[in-house]
């Protein structure tokens, strides 16, 4: 592997040829024509780091075509001169300067930067452009050469993720996957040494090259037609007598080469829209729709497929079959429920596991007591899937005095970014266990019973945290290790047991980062030891807020004292995002009363809002005045512009225009709606036009837990708005 | 400011940042590159499908930017393509594989997610027959292979 080291070299004789860039100082790529085409990232390097990174730099770059100045000489072999000399420019930047600049802060990120390639000798090469564009993607280490013209904007290396869990070795070649793009590249440079290994890259090596790709091969493909064919003498087809072909019945050869062409990685997108049974039919289409579709069907194993009961790994007799065990090694997610399939054991599991080498995503769970044996057993199967994400262990059980330590689980799993345990079968490791293996961990994402915070100070680059209640213990948590992870930026808290925030204001000047917090089952009474909550309003990037209770038994009022908390909350933080407050209602009229007095700033709740959730109470009194109370509700919500998703729960949810229902629709961009009347009740058809006038954007409607469910689908489906209802 | 786009076969267009930055493609790189009135080379995208892809930016110019949460969506619907968008995408379709090709390069994931769908949706309750007929694809397998891929995926049949 060579490092792309980039030095000024004003002066050169060579000419730089730019089109549509002003460029000033050229600069010199120096590149080892002997290095491998490929080389897999260092695996210290985490694409997360890569992310923020401009991570390729747009090289253009011309042989040495000046008159005055030695031709470079190079053979079609990659072995010719030991480094050969091409000017970069960037793209739209203007000064080699920035473009050092690009690339030096991408060896900043503990990356290198691999460019292989032999130099051309332009006298060979008569119709080829003169320049060519050189892609160096850092994640995905390929280099695509589009025979364009002119210079290329990488992709970002925040593509990956649309195409699955597919690591590049999933793909045996890409010739097999993508049967066009090696195809045109030498059609279209046939005598060109540029092209001949192509990487076994990432997808994202094909996004960026296979538009120019295919585009070459039309062109190719739709001047054959005319050279072929005598019948069609009308002159290279234009987009218009593209369009017709297409459409009538009798196509030619070439419009099924071209139309052949869904290229395999789109299909992947698309198979995320398509149920089961359409993915087993597409299956049986052509060869590269099989072999495309098989990583989907086997890279991601969970409750649909244990439910059937000829699933191959419901049957005890396919372990030895080896053509299965081929489709075990493209699994890539597996997530199992002893509840779904109680004939699978975990024991079956843990063999099972040891035939997954690819696995990246693991979710088990077994709720009833298990030998210990069986589970140690299980848990050592882990230490050999080294290429874990995430990771998902929830076994609840009663046994405790054998519980794994946490770090032995996932010992070997270099790669995990994701962990969630539960259950007593875990515990914290001890001081001598932690010296043993001190190496920080490269979780991102935690979710542990509270007991567990002092996993953090294995975690320094923690950016989500969960923190469940423990079942038998009731302790009063320190929070105080959630300092250890400065860049934490979601927080939750969940529990069945009471929430105590003893310590909250002490960490939160430490909570620089955080976005999110949602504190989860809070008891009223002690909604008197939140006080320390009015701290969030010194949480710089708060954005979000959820509050509430988990199991909602009924109604329950917001004492004044926390209503009053809750509304110093809201005006403290005038950026909020997002704001719920569930399983607690607030009493309407004085609530957003207070909004209205003696407020200089136009009162409004916070009016950079996307997601507000509200739970109301409504005094029963005159009909009059219930309606004036809503329609204080609406007017306050309409003032956020931009809110995406409303959800009222209330018992006296009116939506009359009387009550000003109607003002809703100044917000304009609803597209998540719910409705919740405790009481249930029915929807008339004019209630739903009225509906869809306030909220014509409307993706997602919820009236449960209305009484006449049907009738109110009758009537979406009618409209055209059949999916609507969740 | 607004911001030139210059398509593969070397036309101009120019538009607003605002909606230039829908493509985080094109919005990575202004933030890298900083104020510059240099215009943008898209190579692997043509003039027909770039103005398409723009009307596509401008119409949704000011939707939220999507936050890229891969939670555990069940089985992704499909049928929610708005009404617009459905409209949007009544092209030939070699067109919209080209702009979901765009939308891929550029990194405009909302408007590849409605491509996509659309895709699926073509795909949808059809044979395999018709979904060749319906894509142009030539039946490459043998009856004896398949026979073995339907045994193969027997079990995910409905039953």
């Amino acid at each position: 592997m060579t490092t792309a080291s980039s030095t000024h070299t004003q002066g050169n004789a060579t000419r730089m040829n730019m089109r549509a860039v002003a460029i000033t100082q050229p600069i010199t790529v120096t590149v080892d024509p002997n290095a491998p085409w490929t080389s897999p990232m260092p695996a210290t390097v985490s694409s997360a780091a890569l992310r923020t990174t401009v991570f390729s730099f747009m090289a253009n770059f011309t042989q040495d075509t000046h008159p005055g100045s030695p031709p470079s000489h190079a053979s079609a072999s990659t072995t010719t001169s030991a480094s050969s000399r091409f000017i970069a420019a960037a793209t739209t930047t203007s000064t080699a300067a920035q473009v050092a600049q690009m690339s030096s802060s991408t060896r900043t990120s503990g990356s290198e930067v691999t460019i292989t390639t032999a130099s051309t000798n332009t006298s060979t090469l008569p119709t080829l452009p003169r320049s060519r564009s050189i892609i160096l993607v850092g994640t995905s280490t390929s280099v695509a050469l589009p025979p364009s013209p002119v210079l290329v904007p990488a992709p970002s290396p925040s593509l990956r993720p649309l195409y699955l869990h597919l690591p590049p070795t999933s793909l045996k070649q890409p010739a097999d996957v993508l049967p066009l793009v090696p195809s045109s590249a030498s059609s279209s440079s046939s005598s060109v040494p540029w092209s001949s290994p192509v990487p076994a890259p990432s997808l994202t090596s094909y996004s960026l090259s296979s538009p120019t790709t295919i585009l070459a091969t039309k062109r190719k493909s739709a001047s054959a037609v005319t050279i072929t064919d005598d019948s069609d003498s009308s002159p290279p087809p234009t987009k218009a007598t593209k369009v017709s072909r297409h459409l009538s019945p009798s196509s030619t050869p070439s419009d099924q080469r071209r139309m052949k062409r869904l290229p395999s990685e789109v299909l992947l997108v698309v198979a995320r829209f398509l149920e089961l049974k359409d993915i087993v039919e597409c299956m049986l289409v052509c060869k590269s729709w099989h072999q495309a579709l098989c990583l989907i069907l086997w890279s991601d194993i969970g409750r649909v497929q244990w439910r059937k009961v000829t699933f191959p790994l419901n049957d005890m007799e396919v372990d030895d079959d080896e053509s299965f065990n081929h489709r075990l090694r493209q699994v890539r997610k597996l997530v199992w429920d002893e509840r779904f399939n109680v004939a699978v054991t975990s024991e079956r599991i843990a063999a099972m596991l040891r035939l997954m080498p690819g696995l990246t995503d693991l979710s088990l769970t077994a709720s009833v007591f298990r030998p210990p044996r069986t589970l140690l057993g299980l848990l050592k199967n882990l230490r050999m899937l080294n290429r874990l994400k995430s990771l998902h262990l929830h076994f609840s059980s009663f046994h405790g005095e054998d519980a794994l330590p946490i770090n032995q689980v996932i010992h070997g799993c270099h790669d995990l970014e994701v962990l969630s345990v539960n259950g007593t079968r875990f515990r914290e490791e001890t001081q001598e266990e932690l010296d043993a293996h001190p190496q920080p961990w490269s979780l991102t994402s935690l979710s542990v019973p509270r007991t567990h915070l002092s996993l953090l100070q294995r975690c320094p680059e923690l950016r989500a945290l969960e923190l469940t209640s423990h079942p038998n213990i009731d302790v009063e948590i320190n929070l105080q290790p959630i300092a250890r992870c400065p860049r934490l930026e979601r927080l939750k808290f969940v529990g069945s047991d009471g929430f105590i925030v003893s310590d909250f204001e002490a960490v939160v000047p430490t909570m620089r980062c955080l976005t999110s917090l949602c504190i989860e089952h809070i008891h009223q009474q002690q909604f008197g030891n939140l006080e320390p909550l009015t701290e969030i309003a010194n949480v710089p990037e708060l954005r979000e807020l959820e509050l509430g209770r988990v199991m909602i038994h009924g109604e329950e009022l917001l004492t004044m004292t926390n209503q009053l908390m809750i509304f110093g909350i809201l005006r403290g933080r005038p950026n909020l995002r997002k704001f719920a407050l569930k399983g607690f209602t607030i009493d309407a009229a004085s609530f957003f009363t207070m909004m209205e007095d003696g407020h200089s700033v136009p009162s409004c709740l916070c009016p950079q809002l996307r997601e507000l959730w509200l739970e109301i109470h409504v005094v029963e009194s005159s009909q009059n005045v219930m309606e004036q109370t809503w329609e204080l509700v609406y007017r306050h919500v309409a003032r956020i512009g931009d809110l995406n998703s409303l959800t009222l729960r209330s018992a006296h949810l009116n939506i009359s225009p009387r009550a000003g229902f109607n003002l809703l629709a100044n917000t304009g961009k609803l597209k998540e709606l719910k409705l919740s009347n405790p009481n249930s009740r029915s929807w008339t058809a004019a209630e739903m036009q009225l509906l869809m006038n306030v909220a014509p954007h409307l993706k997602s409607l919820d009236l449960s837990p209305a009484i006449n469910h049907s009738n109110v689908n009758g009537w979406l489906r009618l409209n055209g708005k059949a999916y609507l209802i969740k | 400011m607004p911001v030139i786009l210059v398509s593969s076969d070397n036309q101009d267009f120019k538009v607003d940042k605002e909606v230039a930055e829908r493509s985080i493609l094109i919005k990575n790189m202004l933030e890298d590159v900083g104020e510059s009135d240099s215009p943008i080379p898209l190579p692997n995208v043509t003039a027909a499908v770039l103005t398409k892809v723009i009307e596509y930016c401008e119409h949704h110019r000011n939707d939220p930017v999507q936050v890229p949460e891969e939670t555990d969506d069940p089985r992704k619907r499909s049928n929610d393509i708005e009404e617009w968008d459905m409209k949007f995408m009544q092209v030939d379709q070699e067109m919209l594989f080209e702009i979901i090709l765009a939308a891929n390069y550029l990194d405009i994931k909302p408007l590849l997610d409605v491509g996509c769908k659309t895709v699926a949706n073509i795909i949808k309750g059809k044979t395999p027959e018709e979904i060749r007929k319906a894509f142009n694809i030539v039946n490459d397998f043998t009856p004896e292979e398949e026979a073995q891929i339907k045994k193969e995926n027997e079990w995910a049949e409905d039953r």
